[in-house]
């Protein structure tokens, strides 16, 4: 599980897509971008690469928290439909 | 600042060899005075030697006392001379002895020799004494050779010792010339390798740019389609870095009635591949868009190119718009809302569920419709128009704000939102934007509201 605040963009770019990477195998993943004020398409589209790596290595779906933060852009971004949005981590670790 | 420490440094070295040189010389100057004294002063005792011989001889031979006169001037000269010559010897560091014997020499002469002579010289024995005599001054001359030989010997030394530290240095110096002149020419080569390598990537890096440039370029001078009763117009605004050149995106291409498709779109990224993606996926749209009347058809077919290639993320809003009737049929793919300004001044968010193009291979994509009526202007953009201030839900108000007062009749409305919201034109990321201005007296039918 990876958690993040701050601005995501491309002045973060390689660290995030570090971070990612150290996701891209493990049995569970949970990317919690509630404490996240802003994050930009090329992020959003590094979450779905991700996603999509996990997919084709048989591992289990990859779940984003959302909080108010970035709510509306990734609502805007449309990938809720491949990324439902969690409201908590708590709600994305359930069974 | 490296050129000048290397040239403090050859001075330096320069300088010291220089003193290095001059030094010895001077060592070997005063070196060689020395041993001209040296000589001086030995073949001057030599001489007071043979000064009081010649007296006591010619004492000896007449009688007369007047031949006395060299043996009495030189006698109180001797030990002073001989005082002088020692000094000079130790401070040349040539053994003394030779000289001792001398001096042991000249007492024995004196009191064995010149005494006897001097209180009877008329005496038997004077043939005798005289042999004696010759026999210590012979001995004299013997020591005085060996002192010759002796600072011939150190002078000899002492100059090749000057002309071994001339070679020395000179050697020294030349080799060190030959090492600055070899490190230049590395520094130097070195450096324009640097130089060169910095400037073919300068050259690559501006390549791309001007690429990227000039791909975008090709649609944003694009003319757009005008009608009599609808008009269209479009601002671009680049990103604030120019070499962040970006994949955004707009288009309205006329079809062979009344209809224009239009499109606006965003690619993930910067750069010349986000360009060339940009223009993949406008071109899928465009074409697909010449046969297909459903948006959400056009958006899936541009999926599919996208996948075959790329594994960008492109956000895109397609849609078709009959300029007759004013009737709007769209689809959505991950792009932010288009706004639609009433007449009445109203603005509403217009967008169909749908992911990014390039998410996933199996999306689904919903068309929807809404009618323009007369004086209502539909404005689609870009995210960075309203994500400059990284807040989308404020920078969604502000625009909402900014749209609601756009004069729909005006000449360029596109323009103007850009310029409401972005007053200084600097945007960190690329800001594309379209409006079409509907004017079109539809009295024959009811308008509708959006689907």
């Amino acid at each position: 599980m990876s958690a993040f605040s701050g601005n995501i963009d491309f002045t973060t770019r390689e660290e995030f897509r570090q971070l990612l990477a150290g996701l891209a195998m493990a049995e569970f993943a949970v990317i919690d971008l509630s404490g996240v004020g802003y994050i930009d398409s090329m992020a959003l589209s590094e979450l779905i690469a991700l996603h999509r790596g996990r997919m084709d290595a048989g591992r289990s779906p990859l779940r984003v928290v959302v909080g108010p933060g970035v709510r509306r852009l990734y609502e805007i971004s449309g990938i809720g439909a491949i990324l439902p949005p969690y409201a908590s981590v708590d709600a994305a670790v359930a069974p | 600042m490296r050129h000048v420490s290397l040239a403090v440094l050859v001075l330096l070295i320069f300088t010291i060899s220089t003193l290095w040189v001059r030094s010895a010389i001077e060592t070997d100057a005063r070196l060689q005075a020395q041993l001209k004294a040296a000589e001086f002063e030995r073949g001057r005792l030599l001489k007071l030697q043979l000064d009081e011989e010649t007296g006591i001889r010619g004492y000896a031979a007449t009688g007369a006392r007047v031949f006395l006169q060299p043996y009495r001037e030189a006698l109180p000269l001797f030990e002073p001379s001989a005082r002088s010559l020692e000094s000079l010897l130790t401070a040349l560091s040539i053994g003394v002895k030779p000289l001792e014997r001398e001096r042991a020499i000249n007492r024995m002469w004196r009191s064995e020799v010149a005494s006897p002579i001097l209180q009877r010289w008329r005496g038997d024995d004077r043939s005798s004494l005289e042999l004696t005599g010759k026999s210590l001054v012979d001995d004299f001359r013997d020591n005085d050779r060996q002192l010759v030989d002796e600072l011939n010997a150190k002078s000899n030394q002492a100059g090749d010792a000057t002309a071994r530290i001339i070679t020395r240095v000179l050697t020294v110096g030349v080799l060190f010339g030959v090492l600055v002149v070899v490190v230049v020419a590395l520094y130097w080569s070195t450096q324009r390798r640097l130089v060169g390598r910095l400037e073919e990537r300068n050259v690559a890096f501006e390549r791309e740019r001007l690429a990227a440039e000039l791909l975008q370029s090709a649609f944003v001078r694009r003319e757009l389609p005008a009608f009599p009763g609808a008009s269209f117009a479009a601002a671009y605004l680049p990103a604030r870095e120019e070499a962040r050149v970006g994949g955004d995106w707009y288009d309205a291409y006329q079809l062979s009635d009344e209809r224009v498709l239009f499109s606006i779109g965003d690619v993930a990224g910067h750069g010349l591949e986000a360009a060339v993606v940009m223009s993949r996926v406008r071109q899928s749209i465009a074409a697909v868009g010449t046969y297909e009347r459903d948006p959400a058809v056009v958006l899936a077919r541009a999926n599919d190119t996208l996948l075959l290639q790329d594994s960008r993320m492109v956000t895109a809003t397609c849609g078709f718009v009959d300029v007759a009737t004013g009737t709007v049929s769209f689809a959505n793919a991950g792009h932010p809302p288009m706004l639609l300004l009433a007449p009445d001044r109203t603005v509403e968010r217009l967008s169909t569920p749908g992911p990014p193009l390039g998410a996933t291979d199996r999306p689904t994509y919903t068309s929807a419709l809404c009618r323009l009526v007369p004086n209502s202007l539909l404005v689609l953009y870009t995210d960075g128009l309203i994500e400059h201030g990284r807040d989308a839900v404020a920078g969604e108000e502000q625009l909402a704000a900014s749209v609601q007062a756009i004069d729909v009749n005006c000449k360029d409305p596109a323009g103007d939102i850009l310029r409401a919201i972005l007053p200084d034109s600097r945007a960190l990321d690329d800001v594309a934007i379209l409006t079409i201005a509907f004017h079109h007296d539809v009295t024959a039918e009811v308008p509708e509201r959006c689907a």
